[in-house]
């Protein structure tokens, strides 16, 4: 067998399955950063800015973790998507909190942008929610969990040529 | 007004309509009684959008050109809303900055969606390489790091704007987050700049092949596609003469010809990348820390002496 012989036309990687995994991940980032927010901004207190330093630091430890997740995403473990799923659901029920405790309570009727924010974060997340919960983002997965095997095999073949 | 300096039918009408309705010499004489605003240039707007100059700046009492823009409120929009929406406007300068934040994250986000197409690309990208698919990797792991960062960023500074604006203003007067931001600003950049110099020596080899830009992801002969493979092998094992490449490829140890579809692949990855490269470069232009460069226009100036 020659390496042009391989079956190369199998493993060119099908955009479509590409870039529904990486918007998954930016809409993982998404999900993450709305409910930190609203956890972090609006529902818990704070004094000063001052106090707000580690909740920023907490923050962006936070989309740390979800790029690791997307990296595993990309690698082809599939068991991230329950934790996306997870992590949607988490983000409407905060935002759904957030948007019933600013209608009803009387400390919060003064922020109507507040308001609005944790509406937008509602409907966007339910969008995202769509995405995750998809057959699609499944089969990617599993597709580029595959190329990654030939993928590894053809390398492996190439090297023992070399 | 258009380029010929030349009115055109919806201006001459609205002109018509004012010479009729407006009392332009009492107009021009009120406002020329204000020495501040002598010689102003008076421009009218209707509820069309149409402008038109009823008079141009005169350098009287000032050297700097001052116009006095009168506009009529759009269609569909009520006198109230409109005095509303110019008093909110000129009053609350927040709602622009709330604005190119979020056209910062947009950018921002959408730079970070192409970046990880590219860092998954590369990782299934064929055996063409030769193992410089793994530095791609790493160089587009980095960049697509950091533009989710700046992301993420873009939406926590998107939200605090409409929320909470001093928190953003707190947010820029802290060292530690300035420096950060800086941070992940210049490795977003070491990627784009990898990633398009990687685009251009791409490009060079397909150039130095005979394959144009155009043809560049067109199905390729037999012939352009030795050529390809010929320069590719001779930038990855430099110094390598004409008689060991062709043993080399005799003996197998390196393809006589990649096929059209691991060159494109390639070539698709290269593009890819440079585009992201672009995106991410314009978010951090717009909210980052290019927006810090100063553009410097110099004119000579002769002088008599």
């Amino acid at each position: 067998m020659k390496a042009e012989d391989l079956p190369l036309s199998d493993s060119v990687p099908k955009l479509k399955y590409i870039l529904t995994c990486a918007i998954s991940i930016v809409a993982s980032v998404f999900s993450y950063s709305s409910a930190a927010f609203l956890v972090l901004m609006v529902l818990w207190p704070y004094e000063s800015f001052k106090d707000l330093t580690p909740r920023v630091i907490i923050f962006f430890s936070g989309i740390c973790v979800c790029i690791t997740l997307g990296v595993l995403l990309s690698i082809g473990k599939t068991w991230v998507i329950k934790i996306f799923k997870g992590l949607v659901i988490t983000a409407i029920s905060i935002s759904l909190f957030t948007f019933f405790i600013i209608l009803f309570t009387e400390l919060y009727a003064q922020s109507v942008n507040a308001l609005k924010l944790s509406s937008f974060f509602i409907l966007f997340n339910l969008l995202l929610a769509v995405l995750f919960f998809s057959k699609q983002l499944k089969t990617s997965s599993l597709v580029i969990k595959r190329y990654k095997r030939r993928h590894k095999k053809q390398l492996q073949y190439i090297k023992e040529q070399l | 007004m258009n380029i010929l300096n030349r009115d055109s039918f919806k201006q001459k009408q609205l002109k018509t309509k004012l010479n009729f309705f407006l009392d332009q010499k009492k107009l021009f004489e009120e406002i020329d009684k204000d020495i501040q605003l002598s010689g102003a240039g008076v421009i009218y707007i209707d509820e069309n959008f149409t402008v038109v100059t009823l008079r141009e700046f005169k350098p009287i009492c000032r050297l700097n050109p001052v116009n006095i823009i009168l506009r009529e409120p759009p269609k569909h929009i009520n006198k109230s809303d409109f005095t509303n929406e110019l008093r909110h406007s000129s009053v609350n300068p927040r709602e622009s900055r709330f604005v190119s934040e979020v056209t910062g994250t947009v950018f921002a986000c959408t730079g970070a969606i192409i970046s990880w197409v590219v860092f998954v690309a590369s990782g299934l990208a064929t055996p063409i390489s030769f193992g410089s698919s793994a530095v791609v990797s790493v160089l587009s792991f980095s960049a697509a790091s950091a533009t989710t960062l700046q992301c993420a960023n873009g939406i926590l500074r998107s939200g605090a704007e409409k929320y909470s604006p001093e928190f953003n203003d707190w947010l820029d007067s802290e060292d530690w987050y300035v420096n950060t931001i800086k941070a992940l600003d210049y490795i977003s950049l070491a990627g784009a700049t990898a990633a398009s110099a990687i685009a251009v020596r791409t490009l060079k080899i397909a150039n130095s092949s005979g394959v144009s830009f155009r043809q560049l992801l067109s199905s390729k002969s037999r012939q352009e596609r030795s050529r390809i493979t010929k320069e590719i092998i001779r930038l990855k094992v430099p110094g390598i003469s004409n008689k060991m490449l062709k043993k080399m490829m005799r003996s197998n140890i390196v393809p006589k010809r990649f096929n059209n579809i691991q060159i494109n692949n390639e070539l698709r990855t290269r593009l890819r990348d440079s585009v992201a490269a672009a995106l991410a470069f314009t978010g951090s232009a717009y909210n980052g820390e290019i927006k810090g460069i100063a553009i410097g226009v110099y004119e000579s100036l002769e002088s008599e002496g």
